[in-house]
């Protein structure tokens, strides 16, 4: 069984970064490099200028991270079906939901190194224009890995519906709420009529609150991250995950292919 | 025989508002080292039938057991393979990598040695390398056939195996189909080639909208009441005088002095052939009529009786 998950999983990952992967990663560092030589020009103070550039490129990253959460987790899966491989699969004595962890996992790995090695690219060019080690990488890194895995997570579970154009922008839609998930709660506390409470109270339960990955303001003011503050996004990220998981398990289960 | 495959009366039904039957009532049963074809226009349900028979798509009645063991239960699975119509495989994998991916996740651990008699056996061991996005489509084909040995497949659900595939293609797979069977290992191959279905087919399962119109064994399906009768004379003038006093059986002359008899049955047989020695004529065909597999799928779905056509002997 886990050999099976482990095997598909690998497959997964392979097939995406073999075809998927290099482009994205091209534009970023083109993109990365001409932010380098504009920033230079605009900013007054090498310091400022490092903000900026560490700034600037965390919210690419993040505009990138998302659209290859998107695409990779709406391709992976759909795919399979629309080329009819997963039937090659799931004709062998196997359970779905071991062709789902698998894919979920391959998913899950493929989006995580994807945002690794941007990240990297980022810092390496930040050292190597103003030899500074960025001093909370491993947190950055850690809380866009959870965030990007659960984007990828939900955007697969989304993949399962039959159109393209309900994933995209159920996704969408979840990844903008998520990102607003305080807003949203308020909204839920503020509204006078009680069934728009009651819908905007269980909408902030049921999609992912991404505020709690966000600490990017906290990189950039050099603010430390408290370790109850990773443990509680970590356990989040990882309960939200086993919930995209079984749902998903159990949605291509019930699925006529 | 033992049965591999017995589905009682399993339909699917579709639709949320709507409600449409696209498979209705169909028991099926397929025994050890049998060949079944399944014929029927575009849209019949062969398809999902097979589907429902693979767990790929619930069955919304009856039930079906493959090994003994209920669909869609992973152990009815086991010793079954499927070969999709119009199967995009990996692009990213070479032949070698896609036939050993499968051989892994069917839980085979030493499949080395397996992996080149199977390639081997399809004729693409010397591919093994080539990646399956520049192979042809026969080639693609083979390498699935030997995933699916591979995968000690003891039951093969093959969906429109032969189209896209040049005759080359296709006298190659009808080969690899015989040597299945040879194997002892059970076909249903659905396919609109009735033509080389006759060829390997033991038995042929016909379905139009949704239903089985006509399941049987080759040989029954395609025999017929009639029988052809036909005799030479010494020349045109005896050939025509002999015709004229059996103007009670349809016949037809045939160049330069015989006659061609079709009788509705067998009776009068004895008595025709007697005639014929008794004129001096001789016998050169006694045969039972029996029908092409095109001829049946036509007169069936066009809703006569396939007994009441003609064909030939």
């Amino acid at each position: 069984m886990l050999s099976r998950i482990r095997l598909i999983m690998w497959d997964t990952f392979l097939d995406v970064a073999r075809h998927k992967m290099l482009a994205v990663h091209l534009v970023f560092i083109c993109i990365s490099f001409g932010l380098f030589n504009l920033f230079g020009h605009f900013s007054t103070t090498p310091s400022l200028e490092y903000r900026m550039i560490q700034d600037v490129g965390l919210s690419v990253i993040s505009l990138f991270g998302f659209f290859i959460a998107l695409f990779i987790g709406s391709t992976t899966l759909r795919d399979e079906i629309q080329h009819k491989t997963i039937y090659a699969v799931l004709t062998l004595p196997m359970g779905r939901w071991e062709l789902y962890t698998g894919k979920f996992l391959g998913t899950l790995l493929a989006a995580i190194v994807n945002v690794l090695i941007m990240l990297c690219v980022l810092t390496i060019l930040l050292y190597m224009k103003f030899h500074i080690l960025w001093g909370g990488f491993q947190w950055v890194a850690l809380f866009m890995l959870l965030e990007f895995a659960i984007m990828t997570g939900m955007v697969l579970l989304f993949s399962l519906s039959d159109s393209l154009i309900v994933c995209f922008s159920l996704s969408i839609f979840c990844v903008l709420l998520g990102s607003m998930a305080e807003h949203v709660q308020h909204l839920a506390a503020a509204a006078e009529i009680p069934l728009l409470s009651y819908l905007t109270d269980v909408t902030y339960w049921i999609v992912p609150n991404f505020s709690y990955f966000n600490i990017k303001y906290k990189i950039l003011k050099d603010l430390t991250v408290s370790p109850s503050f990773v443990l509680w996004a970590v356990g989040y990220a990882t309960c939200y995950l086993l919930f995209l998981l079984a749902a998903g398990s159990w949605v291509l289960k019930k699925k006529d292919l | 025989m033992s049965e591999l495959l017995v589905a009682e009366e399993i339909s699917k039904v579709v639709g949320w508002l709507k409600k449409e039957t696209i498979v209705d009532r169909v028991s099926i049963r397929l025994n050890a080292g049998e060949i079944m074809g399944f014929l029927g226009p575009n849209g019949a349900g062969k398809t999902t039938t097979m589907k429902m028979l693979l767990g790929l798509t619930s069955i919304t009645s009856g039930s079906a057991r493959i090994f003994g063991e209920p669909v869609p239960a992973p152990a009815s699975r086991i010793g079954v393979g499927f070969l999709p119509e119009a199967i995009q495989h990996p692009s990213h994998l070479s032949v070698g990598e896609y036939v050993r991916f499968h051989a892994r996740l069917s839980g085979l651990l030493d499949y080395g040695s397996e992996v080149e008699e199977q390639l081997r056996n399809v004729e693409m061991w010397d591919y093994r390398d080539r990646p399956l996005r520049e192979c042809s489509k026969g080639m693609r084909q083979r390498a699935d056939i030997a995933r699916l040995l591979l995968c000690r497949a003891r039951l093969i659900f093959l969906d429109e195996p032969f189209s896209g595939l040049d005759p080359c293609g296709q006298v190659m797979l009808k080969e690899l189909l015989v040597s299945l069977k040879e194997k002892n290992i059970s076909v249903l191959v659905n396919s609109h080639a009735a033509g080389i279905l006759a060829d390997v087919c033991d038995s042929v399962c016909m379905m139009n909208h949704g239903r089985i119109i006509v399941s049987d064994t080759l040989e029954k399906l395609l025999k017929t009441a009639k029988t052809r009768v036909v005799a030479q004379f010494t020349n045109a003038s005896a050939a025509s005088d002999f015709a004229a006093k059996q103007s009670a059986v349809a016949h037809r002359m045939q160049e330069p002095a015989g006659i061609e008899f079709l009788l509705d049955d067998s009776c009068g047989l004895n008595e025709l052939i007697k005639a014929i020695m008794g004129a001096g004529g001789q016998l050169e065909t006694v045969a039972p009529v029996t029908l092409t597999l095109d001829q049946l799928f036509v007169k069936v779905l066009s809703g006569q009786r396939p007994e009441a056509a003609g064909g030939k002997a």
